[in-house]
């Protein structure tokens, strides 16, 4: 956890971006990188190679699922952990998604306090020395 | 709460302090002005009364020292002239209110409580944590159904905390606000009051109500609420990711979130603390966030509320389902990240509900849900969606607004009262003696009418303008009947003044009434002046704080400028920085001045209002434009486009508000009735009567025929359910929502009673518009016949028509005609 993780954030939501480099800055100083849009996201996760992908699932155009199955074929992208981001919970689309290499699954609303540490969690990295309540 | 007079007449100030001190306030008293402006300098005060005539500075020109200095809570002027320059002069100089002397000193309480009553709690006068409420007008506390006694300091820190949820108070700064000068104590003092109203409130049931922050002083700990932003299926994901730290962290309304200036200071120096403040940091700063996207969320409100509207006529496309779906799904998340649960599981509802498709909801529930979401929106944020400003973003060394931000308008309330006509106030009650000791005591003050049951409250609520309602219990059948009414109530008036009779007063009783709608609650003993009172100054508040204003300009400075500067003034301020997005805007906002910026990006200001003014429905909205060009040609077009007022950029707030309030005051004057009426969307009676005489004498200079001809529903055999279903105003909805459609554009409509509507046609024959009122009633009859349950009920539909000018060319003789001519067109009988 020495060097600065930097997040990459795609939903075409610019309140939820907003919120997640918020969150994420303060409770863990993270960087965080955003993109408007499944393609746009493409692009940036292969030029700046973020520690971990957020990703919606609903969005105009290029939706969650196919910019997922893009990332993970992408030779840049394919080792980058993704979580989705899902206010619906449907279990069948979620075997789809874990099926695709998404790394787990977060659900919307998220706490803008816990977030970074639900993060962490989903990604087996090593949280800070105190454990959740 | 504490207040400060200034007045030199000593045995006024005795009884007004007494009275005050009584009613828990700390009061402090000074005689002359100059002290009195060292005063307010040295401490804060909540309120502060001012006699005119003072020796050392008279308080005229104190006031307006007091306002140049920032002092922004309520000034109550005192004067033994009843001279109205002096009036005017005092409210200008920034005073809320003025009372003349000589006056009862339960009167000068009286108003001094009015002025300290935020706008929130117009909605609810008792403050609420939990099952804990404070009851300021009786100085009650309970919890659940219990009453627990305070001593006055106890109280006085129990409402301080419960009026300001999210601030820390420093021992000095408690002293500060609730301790005298002469009675200054030490800290520990502070902490044995604490200690003892805990202690209180933990014996009578409320634990942890307040809480300590170490190292900075005293919190109200966050309601109890059983609010879990979890999944609701969190079993099912465990191999993905659960997170059971959100269920009890997640923030669940917006009083929860720590304050801000956690971060700059945190609490401790362990890292449990510093991470606990961070996340609290982050929720605030995600609220605070949330101003910069109400125009995100009132764009996906109005997406709904269009997917609503078509679904009511059977209109909703394929692609404006998927859009509003696609919607309410993004509010499920985001509304959820800014600690609104509930709109976020609502969101969750519609979602649901617009994939089930409208076999499964109709529009009438989808449109439920979406102004469920959106009161339950305004009413979370204490704002009007669309705001900017969002509480918990106050900065921390500010008084906190709450205490303040309404400083009461009775300004605009008491100008108005000397020449506007008595409120109007519906009694529904049989009660004859509650009745009768009403009119003697309301004599000159109020217009009585009444209703002995809901049914007639109904129809006088359709047909009359009213001010005030008072709602007899007693008459009351069934919990549903009054839960359905007072629902509904809220919904078609919101500006009316409410107060309940409960049979009992139980706590039961007031919690079942407070959810429901936004009433004050008064006991059965209540002397009936005083129920005359009450429904006055609430009435003069809503009518001086409903005045709403919406802002278009792409400046923000300027818009947040303007959020400061106007609700003092107890002016509603809605922002928009997008041009485009004003016309989805307006017809949720309605609201009674638009304020223009000439140049914007996309459209321009002056484009904006030549659109306005050509519809029908906006076309009296007072218009001001915002422009920092003066040159004559610019201000022609801006008149010529239709505006009725101009201010030059960059303008000073005084010559602003006084702009504004005069506009409003003039629309005022000139339509006391609204247009357009809530329940139908149709023009209200007296606007269409006006408007039939006018269009009457167009026919007759231009040698046109005019018709005018009524349609009434008969319902004759109701069962309950049906006549609940008709009282609903569904069916009168889509009624109304059919003929305003089916209509052309020269043609008016209006609802003149409860089944009843009356339209006005330009340059059509008798003959040809029977025929086309034939097929009009037609569909009605179709739509009324489906809307009620089963084909069981007997429904028939009348028409009468007369026509101008070969029957007659007053509006009054063809109505006559018309109403004398009506005769069956369909009924359910001939049918079957």
């Amino acid at each position: 956890m020495n060097h600065v993780k930097r997040i990459l954030i795609i939903d075409d939501e610019p309140d939820i971006r907003e919120i997640t480099k918020i969150s994420l800055k303060i409770t863990k100083q993270w960087d965080v990188l955003t993109a408007a849009s499944g393609s746009e996201g493409i692009v940036i996760a292969a030029e700046q190679n973020p520690d971990a992908i957020l990703l919606d699932v609903v969005m105009p155009r290029v939706d969650g699922l196919a910019t997922l199955k893009t990332l993970k074929m992408g030779p840049e992208t394919k080792d980058i952990p993704v979580l989705l981001l899902t206010a619906t919970a449907k279990l069948a689309m979620k075997a789809e998604y874990l099926e695709w290499g998404a790394q787990g699954i977060l659900m919307k609303p998220f706490d803008p306090g816990t977030l970074g540490k639900q993060i962490e969690k989903a990604l087996g990295w090593h949280a800070s020395k105190i454990e959740s309540c | 709460m504490k207040i400060l007079l200034v007045e030199d007449d000593e045995i006024l100030v005795a009884s007004l302090a007494a009275d005050l001190t009584s009613q828990n306030y700390v009061v402090e008293v000074v005689t002359d002005g100059k002290t009195g402006w060292e005063y307010a300098q040295a401490t804060q005060y909540d309120l502060i009364v001012l006699d005119v005539n003072l020796p050392g500075m008279n308080g005229i020109t104190l006031c307006r020292q007091l306002r140049q200095a920032d002092y922004d809570g309520p000034i109550l002027l005192l004067t033994a002239k009843g001279d109205s320059s002096y009036k005017i002069e005092g409210l200008d100089a920034g005073a809320d209110d003025y009372v003349v002397k000589p006056c009862p000193t339960e009167e000068l309480s009286a108003r001094i409580r009015a002025l300290l009553r935020r706008p929130r709690e117009i909605a609810s006068p008792i403050l609420q944590w939990g099952l804990l409420q404070l009851d300021p007008t009786t100085c009650q506390v309970y919890f659940a159904n219990n009453n627990i006694s305070l001593s006055p300091k106890e109280y006085g820190l129990l409402e301080l905390f419960l009026r300001n949820p999210q601030r820390v108070f420093s021992s000095t700064a408690l002293l500060e606000r609730l301790w005298g000068f002469d009675e200054m104590p030490g800290e520990e003092t502070i902490r044995s009051h604490i200690k003892r109203l805990r202690r209180k409130l933990k014996s009578a049931g409320a634990d942890e109500v307040i809480e300590n922050i170490y190292g900075m002083g005293y919190r109200l700990m966050p309601a109890p609420s059983a609010a879990v932003i979890a999944p609701s299926d969190a079993g099912e994901t465990s191999s993905q990711i659960t997170h059971p730290e959100a269920a009890t962290a997640a923030p669940d309304s917006v009083s929860q979130t720590l304050h801000p200036l956690n971060v700059s200071s945190p609490a401790e120096d362990t890292p449990e603390a510093v991470e606990t403040a961070a996340q609290s940091a982050a929720r605030s700063a995600a609220i605070a966030a949330l101003g910069q996207f109400s125009n995100v969320i009132v764009e996906r409100l109005a997406i709904l509320q269009n997917a609503a509207a078509a679904l009511k006529t059977a209109n909703l496309s394929e692609e404006l389902c998927e859009e509003a779906q696609l919607a309410a799904h993004k509010l499920v998340g985001s509304l959820g990240m800014f600690g609104l649960t509930e709109g976020s599981r609502l969101s969750q509802e519609i979602e649901t509900g617009l994939q089930q498709g409208p076999a499964v909801v109709d529009g009438y529930l989808l449109s439920a849900w979406v102004s469920q979401l959106r009161q339950d929106l305004e009413s979370a944020l204490g704002m009007t969606l669309g705001e900017t400003t969002v509480p918990a973003a106050a900065p921390a060394t500010k008084v906190p607004t709450d205490d303040n931000s309404e400083s009461a308008h009775s300004q605009t309330g008491s100008l108005e009262s000397s020449a506007a006509p008595l409120p109007v106030l519906l009694v529904i009650s049989i009660d004859a003696d509650l009745l009768n000791e009403l009119v003697v005591s309301a004599q000159q003050r109020l217009q009585v009418v009444q209703a002995g049951d809901l049914l007639q409250a109904q129809q006088q609520l359709a047909q009359a303008h009213l001010d005030a309602l008072l709602l007899d219990m007693e008459i009351l059948s069934s919990q549903p009947q009054m839960q359905q009414f007072l629902t509904k109530l809220a919904k078609t008036h919101p500006n009316l003044a409410l107060l309940v009779l409960p049979r009992q007063d139980t706590f039961e009783a007031r919690l079942e009434v407070a959810r429901y709608s936004s009433c004050t609650f008064l006991p059965r003993t209540t002397p009936i002046p005083d129920i005359v009172d009450s429904l006055l100054d609430i009435h003069q508040r809503l009518c001086s704080s409903n005045f709403h204003i919406l802002v278009v300009d792409d400046d923000p400075i300027i818009l947040r400028a303007l959020e400061e500067q106007l609700p003092p003034w107890g002016l509603r301020v809605t922002t928009l920085e997008d041009p485009r997005y004003l016309w989805a805007v307006l017809p949720q906002q309605k609201p009674d001045l638009l304020m223009l910026d000439v140049e914007m990006p996309h459209v321009d200001g002056i484009e904006l209002c030549r659109v306005i003014r050509s519809d029908r429905q906006w076309e009296s909205l007072p218009i001001l434009f915002l422009t920092a060009r003066r040159d004559a040609e610019t201000v022609q077009q801006l008149f010529q486009a239709g505006a009725d007022d101009y201010i030059a950029k960059p303008f000073a707030e005084p010559e602003l508000v006084t702009r504004i309030l005069n506009r409003l005051e003039r629309q005022r004057l000139t339509q006391k009735l609204a247009v357009v009426d809530p329940m139908t969307g149709l023009i209200t009676e007296q606007q269409a009567l006006r408007d039939i005489s006018r269009d009457l004498a167009i026919a007759q200079r231009y040698r046109q025929p005019y018709c005018l001809a009524m349609i009434v529903v008969e319902l004759p055999e109701l069962s309950p359910a049906q006549e609940q279903s008709w009282l609903d105003g569904q069916i009168i909805y889509s009624l109304a929502n059919i003929l305003s459609q089916r209509l052309r554009q020269e043609d008016l409509v209006t609802q003149t009673a409860p089944n009843a509507f009356l339209l006005g046609m330009y340059g059509i024959h008798k003959q040809p518009a029977e025929g086309r009122l034939k097929t009009l009633v037609k569909e009605l009859y179709k739509v009324t016949l489906k809307a009620l349950p089963e084909n069981t009920v007997a429904l028939s539909f009348q028409i009468g028509l007369a026509a101008a000018p070969e029957e007659g060319k007053s509006i009054s003789l063809l109505r006559q005609l018309a109403e004398v001519r009506l005769r069956q067109v369909v009924s359910s009988k001939a049918d079957h």
